[in-house]
This record gives structure tokens, C-alpha cells and sequence, in this order.
């Protein structure tokens, strides 16, 4: 038998959520900035005055006049271009084979409308180009290319200018048995490279040459490819961010990503804390900028925080999370199980204090191996939200206890609710005005 | 010259009234207008409309001591409107069912997490009067008449509001409790 709650009860847990919820005012402008806007519209007034008769013709004289001179005004400068604001707009960039077979690699731009170009494409030279690469938002690409020897190296082209001949990125004694056709770094086709402020860009490698298997991050100019490269400290593993100032990359406790970066890998090689906030990721946004880390588990979103402590966001009864992701705005993105036996793919977003808004659904056609349902993780996140890019492997088994089957296909779902399911790798997005 | 230095100083002396008049009233119009319409940039579009009107209409006002009930009532009313615009049938139509619901409660020892998530879902499905009723009677604290003049009803019509609203969300938290 349940218990019925008393009026008292009841009563005292409804004021204790008026009073919470009453405080959920982010967003909201402030008195001062609501004053002003009051202001503004209540100085709008009515002004009468009496005016003598002669007067009163001579000011419609003038008006008409000066309705004249307007229109004629108008109509010259209406035929003139005008310069409106510009804004700020991102492509998908992605990576593919040519369709031929042959190895050239093509570089393809996809915007918020599913529009499709190609912007160039990388011949076939000495090595082989990968379609592993990171491109920044100015539109540097980096892509590694098989040398003639046993080591590769990395170039940078201008996607702006991709005739002129690649700046080749030196120092960096890595094994070109990583660079396959397929993502080294992780199954989310994610780049293993990573752009931050200023166009510098962060380049994970290991030597094997000597026998072991120590790890280095080079931080490198990408208009020069003037590299350095610095060891990563025993017992930390390196994080896809970089801080906001541009001095370094976020580092965490191995086996603990889920947790706030503990410490920077300045370019001198030193560890710090973390002093000047983390940098908008274009890849998996797990921190925001005040290092607080988003995770999941068991049905529950919490952010957690780096003086400790968390907060729990978000609650959820019989529904799984595939992923999730601070959205801009301080809001979070997720993907939801949904459909029958879960089977299908939802991309939710919210952002304080608004509705929760379905962007997508992702309806499971099907794939190897049987039984198994698709698995979606956030690739990429467009600075301003409006597009995504998802990994879609196929995962059998439950969420604990399953193995997940990579399928190299990446969606790009946009703010409006298209999606497109891509082939190619992701490598980033490309900033444009228009 | 002279008058141009008037009309500034006219001016000024108004901005420094509104910005007092304002100052004063804000923070709780704003708590008001969110509880009624859910939504932090509609309450603040409520208070807007609710203060401009106010201080055009505050001559009106012959009981100075009664600008509070006074005030809220604008502004409840404009947040009424609102939230049942925002809720019209094509609305409606048109957005998805919120089969989770987004807690951030500012102290975990307050209460527990799950109540937020029942009332907040709870609260949404109420009717943006029946939410009105709960939030100046329960919240702020006024009696059943001074709801009812507030909100422009019979004193039966609260109350008759404020049982069915909380039947509601009863009904809706106890069966979100295992």
C-alpha cells in the first residue's frame, strides 16, 4: 500500500520547489539593463506646442521639402550595394579517398544546408597522404603523410591557398605503421591532432625507434611548422584541449577523463595547474571553459567540478545515454537510446532556461553484426552550435557489459534537424563569413 | 540653450526615477513572471511590458501603500498572457513531449533531486492561471482574496484552482515515487 503524503508534506515540498525555481533566472537581463530599456521606451513622449499659423506652413514647407531630398536620397543609395553585418558561419570538413581507389585524398566542406563541395584535392606523391587530419578554423589542414622511410611526417596546407606547396612539420620520429586508412587516436574518427588559439596545433607521437615506448606532444606553429616537442609525464594521460591563452594542453590522471583536468602541459615541458580556462573545443566538448567535466552514468548528467564537488543536471528514468556534451551556452547535448528496444538514436539539446529541444532522431536501419543497435558519440561541435558530427558504430550487448563495433560512418546532424550520413573522416570546421 | 539644459536635465531626473522604480520592484516581478511562465526570457518580457505600463499608468495609482499588489497583478497578468500564447494548440502541435526534465537544484540538501524533477514536469502541465494561483498564494504569500483580486476571479474560482492544481501535483508526485 502506498502511502498517501500528508497536506503538510505535500505543501512544504511544493514551496521548497517554488523557491528553487523561482531563482532559475539565468539569462534573464539585469534591473539595470531592464531600467534602461524602460527608460528608453517611456522617453518616447508626445511633445505639443502651439505654433503660429505662418509658422505652421512654413515647417510642412519644409518637411515636404525634406521628404523630397529623403526619397531621392534613398532611392541613390538603394542602388548602391550595401554592406550588411557580416556573420559568422562553419563547414564540416572531412577527408576521403577519391572515388576512383586511387590515393588521392579529397577534402570536402559540408555547411548547415547539406551543401557539398570539394575543395581540393591532395595528389599522390612521395608517401601516402591519410584522411587522418585536423583542420583549424582559418583553414589550416595538418595530415600526416607516409614518408619514403620508416617515419612519417606531418604537413600543413592552406585550404585558401592549397596550390602552393605544403609547410612540412619536422621532428616528430613517429612510426608510419600508426597512419592507416582508419583513426588511430580512438574509435570516434576523431583527429588526433588538435588545434588551439593562434593557429598552434598539438601533435601526440610516440618513438619506437629506441626500443620503448615513451609518448611526446609537439606544440607547433602551423603558418611556420616550427615544432617542439616535450614528454608526457608517467601516468597521465593527455586531453584534446587546449587552455585559453594558448601556453599549454590539459593532461588527467590516466583512466580519469571523466574527471576535471588536473594539470596543464605547458610548451616547456613544465606541469601546472590549470590558471586560465580551457579553449572552445571543435572536438568533444566533455569540459567547458571553467574546467568543469560533464559525464553520465546511470540514467544521471552531473558537472563536476574542479575545486570539487558536483551538481547533478539532468535525471533520467529508463532512458540510456549514448553521450554527452556541453553545449554552447552552458547548456549540454545528448544522445539518447530511443525507439523500440532502444534501437534508435535521439539528439537532444538544452539550453538554460529553455525547452528541451529533440534536434534529431536517427532511425536504426539495421547493420552487422546481428542483434547489435547503433552507438552514437559526439565528434565534433560546431563553435556555434549549429551542427554536429556523430560516430555511428554498432554496439552489441548492454551499456556495462558490450563491445562496440566500429563502422567508420559519421553523421553530421544540424541545428535545424537535418542529418547526412557522411563518408570520410572529420577533421574539423572551417570558419567563413557570409 | 536653457531649455535645452531643462529638457536634459528632465530627462535625466525621469531615468533616475525609472532606474529607482525598477530597482525596487525587479527582483521580485521577475521571480513572479518566471514561476507563471516557466521561462526565464518570457518572465522578463512580462515585467517589461508589466513595469512599462506601470509607469505610464502610475498616476492612476491613488493608494501608494498598494503598489505591490498592485504591480504584481499587472505583471501576473501579462505573464498569464504570455505563457498561454506560448501554449497555443499549433504550439503545442509542434513541440516535443519532455520526457526528461533538466533539475539544477542550488542546495542537494534542500530536497531530493527527484521531487524537483516530479514538480518541475508536474508544474508544466498545470494551466499558466492554475500555476498563478499556486505561485501568489504559496510563494508570496497572499490570501485567497488578495489572489483573487490579483488574478481578477471569484474567490471561489482560487480556491477551486488551488485544489485541483495541487490534486495535480499530488497525483504527479507520488506517482514518480517507486
Amino acid at each position: 500500500m502506498t502511502d498517501r503524503m500528508g497536506d503538510e508534506q505535500l505543501d512544504r515540498e511544493i514551496r521548497n520547489f517554488l523557491a528553487w525555481q523561482a531563482g532559475e533566472l539565468a539569462g534573464a537581463p539585469t534591473a539595470t539593463e531592464m531600467a534602461l530599456r524602460i527608460s528608453s521606451r517611456a522617453s518616447t513622449r508626445t511633445i505639443g506646442f502651439r505654433m503660429a499659423p505662418r509658422l505652421s506652413w512654413l515647417v510642412v514647407l519644409v518637411l515636404v521639402i525634406a521628404a523630397i531630398v529623403g526619397v531621392a536620397v534613398f532611392g541613390a543609395l538603394s542602388r548602391r550595394a550595401v554592406d550588411l553585418p557580416l556573420q559568422t558561419s562553419y563547414e564540416a570538413i572531412f577527408l576521403r579517398h577519391a572515388a576512383d581507389g586511387s590515393a588521392i585524398v579529397v577534402v570536402i566542406g559540408i555547411d548547415a544546408a547539406g551543401h557539398e563541395r570539394e575543395i581540393t584535392r591532395w595528389p599522390a606523391g612521395p608517401g601516402r597522404v591519410s584522411t587522418v587530419g585536423a583542420v583549424s578554423p582559418s583553414g589550416l589542414l595538418l595530415v600526416p603523410r607516409d614518408g619514403t622511410g620508416a617515419l612519417l611526417h606531418y604537413e600543413v596546407v592552406d585550404l585558401s591557398h592549397p596550390d602552393a606547396a605544403p609547410i612540412v612539420v619536422a621532428g616528430i620520429g613517429q612510426d608510419s605503421e600508426q597512419i592507416q586508412d582508419t583513426p588511430y587516436y580512438d574509435t570516434d574518427r576523431r583527429p588526433a591532432t588538435f588545434w588551439g588559439p593562434a593557429e598552434q596545433v598539438a601533435i601526440p607521437w610516440y618513438d619506437r625507434t629506441g626500443g620503448g615506448n615513451s609518448w611526446h606532444v609537439a606544440f607547433v606553429d602551423g603558418r611556420t611548422g616550427k615544432s617542439t616537442s616535450v614528454g608526457l609525464p608517467d601516468n597521465m594521460g593527455l586531453l584534446p584541449h587546449w587552455t585559453s591563452d594558448g601556453s599549454g594542453i590539459l593532461l588527467a590522471r590516466q583512466g580519469a577523463i571523466a574527471e576535471p583536468a588536473s594539470a596543464v602541459l605547458r610548451q616547456d615541458g613544465t606541469v601546472g595547474d590549470l590558471a586560465s580556462g580551457i579553449a572552445t573545443s571543435v572536438y568533444s566538448r566533455r569540459y567547458r571553459s571553467d574546467g568543469a567535466s560533464i559525464s553520465a552514468a546511470g540514467g544521471r548528467v552531473v558537472a563536476i567540478y574542479p575545486a570539487g564537488g558536483s551538481v547533478p543536471l539532468l535525471s533520467l528514468s529508463g532512458i540510456e545515454i549514448d553521450d554527452v556534451a556541453w553545449a554552447a551556452g552552458d547548456g549540454i547535448w545528448l544522445v539518447l537510446r530511443s525507439g523500440v528496444d532502444g534501437r534508435d538514436l535521439r539528439i537532444e539539446r538544452r539550453v538554460p532556461v529553455s525547452a528541451l529541444q529533440t534536434v534529431a532522431t536517427i532511425v536504426d536501419g539495421g547493420g552487422d553484426p546481428v542483434g547489435s543497435r547503433p552507438k552514437g558519440r559526439f565528434v565534433g561541435l560546431a563553435p556555434d552550435d549549429s551542427m554536429i558530427v556523430l560516430s555511428l558504430d554498432r554496439v552489441t550487448g548492454t551499456a556495462d557489459n558490450g563491445s562496440t563495433s566500429p563502422v567508420g560512418r559519421v553523421a553530421l546532424v544540424t541545428l535545424g534537424g537535418a542529418s547526412f550520413v557522411s563518408e570520410g573522416t572529420f577533421a574539423g570546421w572551417l570558419e567563413f563569413d557570409r | 540653450m536653457t531649455v535645452g539644459r531643462t529638457a536634459a536635465i528632465d530627462q535625466a531626473e525621469s531615468d533616475a526615477a525609472i532606474a529607482a522604480f525598477v530597482s525596487e520592484h525587479y527582483d521580485r516581478l521577475l521571480r513572479l513572471a518566471r514561476l507563471v511562465c516557466r521561462d526565464a526570457s518570457d518572465a522578463a518580457d512580462a515585467v517589461q511590458i508589466g513595469l512599462e505600463q506601470a509607469w505610464r499608468q502610475r498616476a492612476t495609482l491613488r493608494d501608494r501603500t498598494r503598489v505591490r499588489p498592485w504591480l504584481d497583478r499587472i505583471v501576473v497578468r501579462e505573464a498569464v498572457r504570455i505563457s498561454k500564447g506560448r501554449q497555443s494548440w499549433l504550439s503545442r502541435l509542434f513541440t516535443p513531449r519532455a520526457e526528461i526534465t533538466w533539475i539544477e537544484p542550488p542546495d542537494s540538501n534542500a530536497s531530493d533531486p527527484s521531487t524537483f524533477v516530479a514538480l518541475t514536469a508536474a508544474f508544466q502541465k498545470i494551466s499558466p492561471e492554475h500555476r498563478a494561483v499556486v505561485v501568489l498564494h504559496m510563494h508570496f504569500g497572499y490570501t485567497v482574496a488578495e489572489t483573487a483580486a490579483i488574478v481578477g476571479a471569484p474567490d471561489e474560482t482560487v480556491r477551486s484552482r488551488l485544489r485541483l492544481a495541487k490534486q495535480r501535483l499530488r497525483r504527479e508526485l507520488e506517482e514518480s515515487r517507486p
